[in-house]
């Protein structure tokens, strides 16, 4: 019996998704930082999609290694759901035992095509604007914070 | 041995192809700990993470709240045009940001953007994903940085704990999300063959952008989560080193214009009394003694003020 539980829990160690920890990057880009804090040194980019292997995780960040490069993101960046960028990536992972979800799907840049085509009055031109324009660099905020005696 | 092993291991793998019965976790767990070849802990572990294979998609993907968000930006900024001013708008990111590097969600899949938008009411709201837009009219009523800052909080709190997706969260939403997110074997199977019709997702997308927007402009949000996102704000200006008594100063600028402008919906239409909020948020945040902001932040107000 002893023998019988110990092959069962050494099979079960062996599934790679139970141990390895992988995580998925979930927004569209985000830079590895030195140390963790929000406006800590970059060490590196990383993409929507990408995998990386989970070292530690403490205090809402999560330390990651990637192709030799290692760093912190925050937590609400990474997710443990194994993320697809495409149909055709689906093939790949067919025997993956994790949970799957194929980007670009949903609400999507597709569908919001198709909700522009039927609404006209849809303003997704300011959107734009708003996008490109409300935007600051990470070390212009750091100064900010700096010069305003904030944390 | 073989026989003894695959009873249990087909039990496990059940989970993997969509069994989510939660006695096969419970199962597991107590017998690799209770054998002595793991630990209770580590015996959890494995069945937190076997508990991963098998949920189906209740909530939204970052992405997918992001295409939400602006979609419920664009009907918005067709009422409520941004204002177009370079200054105005880098400084309310550089305070939005500060903030929200401090939140429990300092990056979103498109990032925060915080602009002030055209109108005389006094109004804030936020849209999924990090879009948080503030009146000119309530702008003008703001006497110094940690005010702003404290209208910002408010609103980067909706986003971080979801509460526009939660008005739209239905059966049907779920229903039609699920189909592209699910497990390794059957997505291969049938999502790629079987691709959901464009047409009824956009319906879907529709009606949840329709729910979102009712609403911001309209119903608001329950009572609990403004209050929850006061609670949440206290906690994040003080993080950020502002000073959270800003929001109880903010509240009592709300208070005092609240008869006029309840006639004229905003931010009244969709809110609870300021004074309730006041109430309500001093019963659970200890509020440190009220800090004078330092001159540099003083002088940088005031540059942009006049």
């Amino acid at each position: 019996m002893n023998k019988s539980i110990f092959a069962f829990a050494f099979l079960l160690a062996s599934v790679p998704s139970a141990f390895a920890e992988p995580v998925w990057v979930q927004v569209r880009q985000s830079q590895l930082r030195a140390q963790p804090k929000f406006y800590a040194s970059s060490t590196g980019s990383v993409r929507y999609g990408d995998k990386l292997e989970r070292v530690s995780e403490s205090g809402g960040w999560v330390k990651v290694q990637a192709q030799g490069r290692e760093g912190y993101l925050p937590l609400s960046a990474v997710s443990e759901d194994h993320i697809v960028l495409s149909s055709a990536d689906l093939q790949k992972v067919r025997a993956d035992s994790t949970q799957v979800v194929l980007a670009g799907k949903g609400f999507s840049k597709e569908v919001e095509q198709q909700y522009k085509r039927d609404g006209s009055q849809l303003r997704y031109d300011l959107v734009d604007y708003v996008e490109q324009s409300a935007r600051v660099s990470p070390g212009e905020v750091s100064q900010f914070i700096n010069q305003g005696g904030l944390k | 041995m073989k026989k003894r092993i695959l009873p249990l291991l087909a039990s496990l793998c059940c989970s993997a192809v969509g069994c989510s019965h939660p006695g096969f976790q419970e199962l597991g767990s107590q017998v690799l700990s209770s054998t002595g070849y793991m630990s209770q802990s580590q015996a959890q572990g494995i069945m937190s993470a076997s508990s991963n294979l098998v949920k189906s998609q209740e909530e939204l993907l970052p992405e997918q709240e992001y295409y939400l968000g602006r979609a419920v930006s664009a009907t918005v900024l067709g009422q409520y045009p941004p204002r177009r001013s370079q200054a105005a708008t880098e400084y309310l990111n550089k305070i939005g940001m500060t903030l929200a590097s401090v939140s429990d969600a300092p990056e979103t899949f498109g990032g925060y953007h915080f602009m002030v938008v055209e109108s005389p009411q006094i109004n804030a709201f936020s849209a999924p994903g990090g879009f948080v837009y503030v009146s000119s009219g309530f702008i003008k009523e703001l006497p110094d940085e940690d005010a702003v800052a404290a209208v910002l909080a408010h609103e980067i709190a909706h986003v971080v704990k979801r509460h526009g997706v939660n008005a739209i969260s239905n059966a049907k939403l779920f229903s039609a999300l699920t189909e592209f997110s699910t497990t390794g074997a059957s997505i291969a199977a049938s999502q790629v063959s079987s691709p959901v019709d464009l047409g009824e997702i956009t319906g879907v997308f529709a009606e949840s952008v329709s729910g979102v927007v009712d609403t911001l402009l309209t119903k608001g949000f329950d009572r609990s989560q403004e209050y929850e996102a006061d609670l949440y704000a206290a906690e994040l200006l003080q993080r950020a080193g502002y000073d959270p008594n800003a929001l109880v100063r903010v509240l009592g600028i709300l208070e005092s214009h609240s008869k006029e402008e309840a006639k004229d919906g905003g931010w009244y239409a969709t809110h609870p009394a300021p004074a309730d909020r006041v109430a309500e948020l001093s019963s659970d945040f200890t509020f440190p003694a009220p800090e004078k902001a330092p001159a540099a932040r003083q002088a940088r107000f005031a540059a942009l003020r006049h």
